[in-house]
C-alpha cells in the first residue's frame, strides 16, 4: 500500500480506500475459489453507491434475488461492493478501481448491478479496467441524471419515479379542505432538477390554489414558517441538500427537522422519505422495482441491450403513508386509496398477536359455543326432568288413589266405627234427658264419648288426606317408625278386613332418615297390601304378616314378610318391573312404583323367597348427623323437646 | 210371665259397644255387651230370651263363625248383624245362616229399636213355639201305652170301631179311653188331636 498517496483534500476518500482494501485483501482469496469451483454459475456484482443496508435497497435487493431465482435457469452467484458515498464522501477513483480488478481478477463477472449516480459514475470511467464485456444493469438514479447523458451500449437503466402529480393528489385526498400549497426546495442542482420535475403538477394545482415555493431557506427559517402553518396547508417536500447560506444538509435530516416543527402535513416523492417526517407519498415501491430490475438483469445477460444504451421507465409509483403523521394532523386513512401502504401502524395487539388473537378469539367463541350448547343441553335436560318428575308425582298420586280405593271397605269401617258410636250415644243421651233423666255424670260421659270419637274419626281422615292429597315432594328427615305406625293406624282395619294379622317389630333406635315420607309410607303400603294378597289364599289363622325396622351398618332397613304362597324363582327377577303382576286384577305397578321410590331416595329394594314366604327388604340410606345448623332448618321433625 | 228379654252386643270398638249399650239402655232393654266372640262364648247367656246384636268383624272369630257355633250350641238366639261398611256377599252369607237382620253402622236410633223389636218378637215366638211344644211332651208323656195306641189310630183317621177291632177290644172302651186322651192332651176336636200329633212329630 505504500504507493498509495493520499492528497491533503481527499483525506476522507483516501482513509476510506485504505479500509476497503484491508477488508477486501482479507477476505478475497477465499471468496475466488468458491466461485471458481462452480463453472456454471452466474456471477453478478453489485456495486451501491451509498449504504447497502438501507431499508428500501435491502427490500430491493431480496425481491430482485427472488426473481432471479424464479426466471433464471441457472444458479447466480451475488458479489457485493459498496462505496457508500453517504458517509465516505469524495471520487473513490482509479485507486477502488484498481482495487476491485485485482480482487475479481481470477473470477468471471458476467453481470454488473450499479446502484444510485455514484456507482454509475465510478463503474463507467473504469469500465475499461474492470470488465467491459459484462453486461451492465443501473437503477435508482433520480430522471434527471439520465437527461442529455450518453451511456454505453449493452447497458440499460432503470431511473427512479418522482411522481409529483400523485403526490400532491394524496394530499388532496387527505387534505380536502386544503387552502395553499407550500413547496420546500434547496439550491443544489439535484434541489433544482426536483423543483424542475415537479413544476408541471405544481403548476397544475396552482390553478385551485395558490402554491408558494420557499427555495433555499436554511432548515431553521423552513420550520419557523412550517410551524406558523395549520393543516389548511399542503407542505410539499422536495429536497434541500443546499440553502441559500451555502449549507450543505441531507436532506432526510432537513425533513425531520421540519416535521418535527411543522403544523402542516408534509409530502414528499421518495420512497427513504417515509418513516422520516412524510405524511404520505406517491412513491415507487422498492419490491416492485427489484423484481424490474431482475426482469432488466435477465434481458442484460441474454444480450438484448448489446446493441445500443436503453433507459426504462420506472414503474408506476404507489401510495405510502406513514399512520404516525396521519394521526398526529388527524388525517383519516380511510381517504388514501385502498391499495395504499400506510406504514408505522401502531401496532395494535390484534395486529402483532393476530394468530394468537385469532386462536384465542376462536377459543373463547368455541368456548361460549359449547357453554350455551351446555346451559341449553342442561336447561332441556332440566325440564325433561321438571316434566318427567310432575309425571312420576302424579303417577304415585295416582296410585296412592288406588290403593285407597282398594281399602275403601276397610277405610269406611274405621270412619263408620266412631261415626255410629257418636250417633249412639247422642241419641242415648237425647233419650235419657226426655225421659227426664238427672245422671249428669253419665250425661258427661256420653259427651266425652262423642267428642273422643269424633277426634277418632277426623284422625282417620287426616291420615288419608295426608296420604291421598296431591302434595309437594318433599325431602326433611323423618323416622322411619312413625311412618310405619302411620301405615299400620291406616291399614288396621284393612288388615282385620283380611283377617290378616299383622305383627309389627319396630326397632327402638332412631331410625331417621331424609325423603319423603309420604312416599315412604306408600313404599310400606304397597309392601303391606301385597302380603295381604300374598297371604289371601291361606287359612285365616295362618295368614301372618311381619313387619319390621332395623338400623344396620347398610342404613336403616325395613322388611316386610309374609307367610304366603311365596315367590317362584322364575318371577322373582321380573318382580319389580312395570306391568308385571302375577295377581288376577293387578296393573303390575305397585313395586315398580316402590322401587322407583326408594331409589329415588338413594335406596335398595330387594325381595327373597325361601319355599314359602316372602321377604321384602328396603334399605335406606340414614339421615347424617345432625349439624345444630341443619336441624334448625328442618325443624319440626327432629324431636328435641 | 218370664224374665226380661237381655239384647247382648258383641263388637270389639269399645266405644261404639258402649255407645249402643247407653241407648239401648236408655230405651229401658236389659243389655250385656261382649268385646269379642269368645268373650260372649265364655259366658253364654242361660235360656233366656233376649237377641244378639253382632259386629261381622270381629278379631279372632268373626261374627259370622260365631253364628256358627251359637247353632252348634243351640243357642237360638236371634242375630243382627253390624257392619261398618255393607258388603253384600257378607250380608247375603248372614242372612241365610239364618241372621234377622243386617245393619250398617252408624245405625239410627229407630231402625236399631225395630230391628231388635223385631229379633225379640221372633225369640219370643219361637220360645212360645218351643214352650208349647214341651207342654205337649209333658201331657203326651201321661198317656198310657194302651191311650198312646188309640192316639196313634185316632189321629191316622181310624173309627172308633176299627180300634177297637185293631186293638180287640171294645168299641166302649175305645170311647171311653179316646176321651181320656183327649182330655190329657187339652184336645177339644179330633181335627186338633192331629195338629198336636203333628207339632208332636215335630219335636221329637
Amino acid at each position: 500500500m505504500s504507493d498509495v498517496v493520499c492528497a491533503g483534500r481527499r483525506l476522507r476518500f483516501c482513509a476510506a480506500a485504505i479500509w476497503a482494501l484491508a477488508v477486501l485483501t482479507v477476505v478475497a482469496p477465499g471468496r475466488a475459489s468458491e466461485v471458481k469451483a462452480a463453472p456454471d454459475t452466474a456471477q453478478v456484482l453489485v456495486i451501491t453507491g451509498t449504504d447497502p443496508y438501507l431499508p428500501a435497497f435491502v427490500a430491493l435487493d431480496s425481491a430482485m434475488r427472488a426473481a432471479v431465482a424464479r426466471n433464471y435457469p441457472r444458479p447466480v452467484s451475488w458479489l457485493h461492493e459498496s462505496m457508500d458515498t453517504t458517509r465516505l464522501r469524495g471520487e473513490p477513483g482509479p485507486l477502488l478501481a484498481e482495487l476491485l480488478a485485482r480482487k475479481y481478477a481470477q473470477v468471471r463477472i458476467d453481470a454488473v448491478i450499479l446502484v444510485t449516480e455514484p456507482a454509475v459514475d465510478f463503474y463507467f470511467r473504469h469500465r475499461a479496467r474492470l470488465w467491459p464485456e459484462a453486461a451492465v444493469v443501473y437503477h435508482s438514479v433520480t430522471p434527471a441524471y439520465t437527461h442529455g447523458r450518453t451511456f454505453p451500449a449493452g447497458t440499460v437503466g432503470l431511473p427512479l419515479a418522482v411522481d409529483h402529480a400523485g403526490t400532491l393528489e394524496l394530499a388532496l385526498a387527505l387534505q380536502p379542505g386544503a387552502r395553499r400549497v407550500l413547496v420546500i426546495a434547496g439550491v443544489s442542482q439535484f434541489d433544482e432538477q426536483q423543483l424542475a420535475e415537479a413544476r408541471p403538477a405544481l403548476e397544475k394545482i396552482a390553478r385551485r390554489m395558490p402554491v408558494e415555493v420557499l427555495t433555499g431557506l436554511s432548515p431553521k427559517a423552513n420550520a419557523e414558517r412550517l410551524a406558523r402553518e395549520s393543516s389548511d396547508t399542503i407542505a410539499l417536500y422536495l429536497s434541500v441538500f443546499r440553502d441559500n447560506e451555502g449549507s450543505v444538509h441531507t436532506p432526510r435530516e432537513v425533513l425531520k427537522t421540519l416535521a418535527g416543527a411543522s403544523g402542516a402535513p408534509l409530502y414528499g416523492v421518495f420512497d427513504s422519505y417515509i418513516g422520516h417526517g412524510l405524511a404520505a407519498g406517491a412513491v415507487e415501491p422498492f419490491s416492485a422495482r427489484g423484481e424490474r430490475v431482475a426482469d432488466l438483469l435477465l434481458r442484460a445477460m441474454g444480450g438484448e441491450f448489446a446493441d445500443g444504451a436503453v433507459i426504462d421507465t420506472p414503474p408506476k409509483s404507489r401510495c405510502v403513508a406513514d399512520a404516525r403523521q396521519l394521526l398526529r394532523f388527524g388525517l383519516r386513512t380511510q381517504r388514501l386509496p385502498a391499495d395504499c401502504d400506510v406504514r408505522f401502524v401502531e401496532p395494535s395487539l390484534l395486529r402483532t398477536y393476530w394468530w394468537q388473537m385469532m386462536l384465542v378469539a376462536l377459543a373463547l367463541v368455541g368456548q361460549g359455543l359449547l357453554i350455551a350448547a351446555l346451559l341449553l343441553q342442561a336447561r332441556r335436560r332440566r325440564n325433561a326432568e321438571v316434566k318427567l318428575q310432575a309425571q312420576r308425582v302424579q303417577l304415585l298420586h295416582a296410585s296412592r288413589l288406588a290403593v285407597a280405593g282398594e281399602m275403601t271397605a276397610s277405610i269406611a269401617h274405621e270412619i263408620n266405627q266412631p261415626l255410629g258410636a257418636i250417633l249412639s250415644n247422642a241419641e242415648a243421651a237425647e233419650m235419657m234427658l226426655q225421659a227426664g233423666s238427672t245422671d249428669r255424670a253419665g250425661l258427661l260421659q256420653i259427651l266425652a264419648d262423642i267428642r273422643r270419637d269424633d277426634l277418632r274419626a277426623s284422625e282417620v281422615i287426616k291420615r288419608l288426606r295426608a296420604l291421598l292429597a296431591r302434595h309437594e315432594v318433599e325431602r326433611r328427615r323423618f323416622e322411619l317408625n312413625r311412618a310405619v305406625e302411620d301405615v299400620l293406624a291406616i291399614l288396621r282395619a284393612e288388615s282385620r278386613r283380611r283377617e290378616t294379622p299383622v305383627d309389627a317389630e319396630l326397632v327402638a333406635e332412631r331410625t331417621e332418615v331424609v325423603g319423603d315420607p309420604v312416599q315412604i309410607q306408600q313404599v310400606i303400603i304397597n309392601l303391606m297390601l301385597n302380603a295381604f294378597d300374598a297371604c289371601a289364599d291361606m287359612p285365616a289363622e295362618q295368614r301372618r304378616v311381619r313387619i319390621a325396622t332395623a338400623v344396620t351398618r347398610a342404613g336403616v332397613e325395613l322388611t316386610v314378610a309374609d307367610n304366603g304362597r311365596g315367590i317362584t324363582a322364575d318371577v322373582l327377577p321380573r318382580l319389580f318391573d312395570p306391568f308385571f303382576s302375577t295377581k288376577g286384577g293387578g296393573m303390575g305397578l305397585g313395586l315398580s312404583i316402590a322401587r322407583s321410590i326408594v331409589e329415588a331416595h338413594g335406596g335398595t329394594i330387594t325381595a327373597a323367597s325361601e319355599g314359602q314366604g316372602a321377604k321384602f327388604l328396603v334399605v335406606l340410606q340414614g339421615a347424617p348427623p345432625e349439624s345444630p345448623a341443619a336441624g334448625q332448618a328442618i325443624g319440626p321433625t327432629t324431636d328435641r323437646s | 210371665m218370664t224374665a226380661r228379654p237381655v239384647v247382648h252386643i258383641v263388637d270389639d270398638d269399645d266405644s261404639l259397644r258402649s255407645a249402643m249399650e247407653r241407648l239401648l239402655t236408655a230405651a229401658g232393654r236389659e243389655v250385656r255387651a261382649y268385646a269379642s266372640s269368645g268373650e260372649f262364648l265364655l259366658d253364654p247367656p242361660a235360656d233366656a230370651p233376649g237377641c244378639l246384636l253382632l259386629d261381622v268383624r270381629l278379631p279372632g272369630p268373626s261374627g259370622l263363625d260365631l253364628q256358627e257355633a251359637l247353632k252348634r250350641h243351640r243357642i237360638a238366639l236371634p242375630v243382627i248383624f253390624l257392619t261398618g261398611h255393607g258388603d253384600l256377599q257378607t250380608g247375603v252369607r248372614a242372612m241365610k245362616a239364618g241372621a234377622v237382620d243386617f245393619l250398617t253402622k252408624p245405625v239410627e236410633r229407630d231402625v236399631l229399636f225395630d230391628a231388635v223389636d223385631r229379633a225379640l218378637a221372633v225369640d219370643a215366638a219361637r220360645r212360645a213355639e218351643r214352650q208349647s211344644a214341651s207342654d205337649l211332651q209333658t201331657r203326651y208323656a201321661q198317656l198310657t201305652p194302651r191311650e198312646r195306641e188309640v192316639f196313634e189310630l185316632v189321629v191316622a183317621g181310624q173309627l172308633n170301631k176299627q180300634i177297637a177291632g185293631q186293638l180287640g177290644i171294645g168299641e166302649r172302651t175305645v170311647k171311653a179311653q179316646r176321651a181320656q186322651v183327649m182330655a190329657k192332651l187339652g184336645a177339644a176336636t179330633a181335627a186338633e188331636l192331629g195338629r198336636i200329633a203333628a207339632q208332636l212329630r215335630a219335636s221329637t
